[in-house]
């Protein structure tokens, strides 16, 4: 199976970055039409930052669409594969390959260390673990969602956006919070390492606990109706999902 | 070649060995004749292994048949068994001769001048 | 001996069959049948072990496997399977998946497959034959067949049959087959199960009733006996009985007129 998710996981990568080509084009259009157009590279760095993010959207939703095209999913079912095996095939490949295009992309366009502008060493150093935390959980995050609504229901818009609400927190809203957090507890002098663990914590946990929440879910997997366990799953990701929903709100008025 | 009568409410396993019989006691199988495997007959005519394991068991049972381990089954010859098996296949195809006549109505006394006018027009055509 | 107790299933809110109890021994070959949408593929599912059951408990009797599909091989109805592959890659993918060090499927030279084609060329039967043999090749102790037989061609359904029949002479797995088709299978099944959308009407040994059903040719039901299903044509009523005194009947025949008589029924 590894061998199967593999080559799907690079079909799928391929896919994506074949929207690169489009990067010339439309900086090529655009020279046409506009008098000052900007350099290639800001276009460059546009695209490749869109693709990276789609990369990593698109592995997760496409997870299981093998199984949905070719009807593959009772015959998946009637291997005798464990629980955890399954998981691991379907995520470590596509998180690997998120992960290294990710890694590239921090190393050769968008290097999160040269964006720091405080000279507090705290600050510096909590930033930098900060975003490697954040770089490498969110793709997890991502993965184990899609993982998620593979096995229930793609189609459920509900399902999705709160989904994408979770795995987002950390990129956006989290940050935000933790800044703030950071500055206030700055002004108490509370302990160093308390203070950096706790903001890591506002910054990944709400995501990370709502979506393992839903992990018992998968023990029950079977080929009774996906929309129903979508319903399921709704059902219980309604709490966090709301807690989360009001921390994005608060950042934004922290903003 | 054995056949199974899919119209007919005799039991198959019941068919088949009367076929058997009837093949070893007219020489179409003869002494020594190795039978099919279980597996290919029963895979050839659809019937349970089982079934044609039973079969071959109780042709086994009866005289008919001997089991080399690991060859098979193989056709046995006595001949006072075969003596007494042809008569029993004659008493049963009489059965049924008799008893579909019957049916059509017809009397013993018809059925006697029948089966002599018939006799007699094969020994006639047949002097040997 | 495989146990299903008070088994309730489904596939969402409203449960296809409930409180289905029965058992079957090792080495059997049984045949669900019953009318459309009854549940009986639904009941495959449940004993490949691929939908669990809302309410009840399903032994298979191999204390020694951790997981049950190891020991299962299941044909759905519906071609699952995945199409886009090579028949090659699936066939090295399912061997990987059970554990089995296998290079070859023999069969498939018989219905003109070729190893390197992807299995969406393929004809449905060539797909059924594909499927059906290598589900055989992991050696299953369980084997589960789902109505498919109807849309493949005579030549690879005789093919499929005789592979099956092979498969129990060779190493005694118990079948379950969920069948339509009396006249094809009505010699290789010892057991049959009749399902209704209410539950079981009959769960028989084959001996058991070409021992015991028997035909009435009456226009009225024969008092005193146990008439199990009845049906008229022009001019002729037919009963079913029991036990019961008449007519011997073929399985196939008895099983038509329960079929019959559940329609009339429902």
């Amino acid at each position: 199976m590894w061998k199967k998710e593999i080559t799907d996981t690079l079909k799928q990568a391929g896919l994506v970055f074949s929207f690169l080509l489009l990067i010339p084009a439309v900086y090529w259009i655009n020279s046409m039409r506009l008098t000052d157009n900007q350099h290639f590279s800001h276009y460059a760095e546009a695209g490749i930052t869109l693709s990276v993010l789609m990369l990593v959207f698109s592995l997760a939703y496409m997870m299981f669409s093998s199984e949905d095209s070719d009807n593959a999913s009772e015959y998946l079912k009637s291997l005798p594969f464990s629980k955890w095996k399954l998981l691991a095939v379907k995520i470590l490949p596509r998180l690997a390959v998120a992960w290294i295009f990710i890694f590239g992309y921090c190393c050769f366009v968008w290097f999160p260390p040269a964006q720091i502008s405080s000279n507090n060493a705290l600050f510096r150093a909590g930033y930098i673990l900060d975003e490697l935390l954040i770089v490498s959980v969110i793709p997890l995050l991502v993965m184990l969602s899609g993982f998620l609504t593979g096995i229930s229901d793609r189609k459920n818009p509900v399902l999705l956006i709160a989904f994408l609400l979770l795995t987002l927190y950390p990129l956006l809203p989290g940050p935000v919070l933790a800044i703030n957090l950071f500055n206030k507890a700055l002004m108490h002098q509370g302990n160093q390492t308390v203070i950096l663990i706790s903001i890591i914590a506002t910054i990944l946990l709400p995501s990370i606990v709502s979506v393992f929440v839903l992990i018992p879910l998968y023990k029950s997997w079977d080929c009774a109706s996906g929309k129903m366990r979508s319903q399921i799953m709704l059902k219980r990701m309604a709490i966090p999902t709301a807690l989360v929903t009001a921390l994005w709100g608060l950042a934004f008025t922290q903003m | 070649m054995l056949k199974i009568d899919a119209g007919s409410a005799v039991p198959v396993y019941e068919q088949l060995k009367r076929q058997i019989r009837l093949g070893i006691v007219s020489d179409r199988y003869p002494s020594d004749h190795r039978m099919p495997s279980i597996r290919e007959l029963a895979s050839q005519l659809k019937i349970n292994p089982n079934t044609i394991a039973k079969v071959y068991r109780q042709l086994e049972g009866e005289g008919f048949l001997m089991s080399k381990s690991g060859s098979g089954f193989f056709v046995k010859l006595e001949r006072e068994h075969m003596g007494k098996t042809r008569r029993r296949l004659l008493a049963e195809i009489a059965d049924e001769f008799i008893s579909q006549a019957v049916e059509l109505g017809f009397t013993p006394e018809e059925l006697i001048k029948t089966l002599s006018a018939k006799l007699e027009r094969i020994s006639a055509n047949d002097p040997a | 001996m495989i146990q299903l107790k008070n088994v309730t299933c489904g596939y969402g809110k409203n449960p296809v069959q409930s409180n289905i109890s029965f058992d079957i021994n090792d080495g059997d070959v049984v045949m669900i049948t019953g009318p459309n949408g009854v549940g009986k593929s639904t009941l495959l599912k449940v004993l490949a072990n691929i939908l669990y059951p809302t309410s009840g408990t399903i032994n298979y009797g191999w204390p020694d496997i951790k997981d049950p599909r190891q020991l299962i091989g299941y044909l759905p109805d519906s071609l699952s399977i995945y199409k886009s592959m090579k028949v090659k890659d699936l066939a090295a993918l399912h061997w990987n998946a059970f554990g089995v060090k296998q290079s070859s499927l023999p069969l498939l030279k018989e219905a003109s497959i070729d190893w390197n084609s992807r299995i969406s060329e393929l004809s449905v039967g060539q797909k059924v034959i594909f499927h059906l043999s290598l589900i055989l090749s992991t050696g299953p102790k369980l084997i589960l067949i789902d109505e498919i037989l109807h849309s493949v061609d005579p030549h690879l359904r005789n093919l499929a049959l005789e592979t099956l029949v092979k498969t129990m002479a060779d190493r005694k797995p118990t079948v379950v087959m969920v069948n339509l088709n009396y006249n094809e299978v009505e010699h290789l099944v010892n057991r049959v199960i009749f399902l209704t959308k209410t539950g079981i009407l009959l769960n028989e040994s084959t001996e058991y009733l070409l021992e015991n059903a028997r035909l009435v040719v009456a226009d009225e039901a024969p008092e005193n006996a146990n008439v199990v299903a009845s049906r008229s044509y022009t001019g002729r009523t037919e009963h079913l009985v029991l036990p019961g005194a008449g007519e011997q009947m073929k399985l196939s025949d008895i099983l038509t007129m329960l079929m019959v008589s559940t329609y009339k029924l429902q």
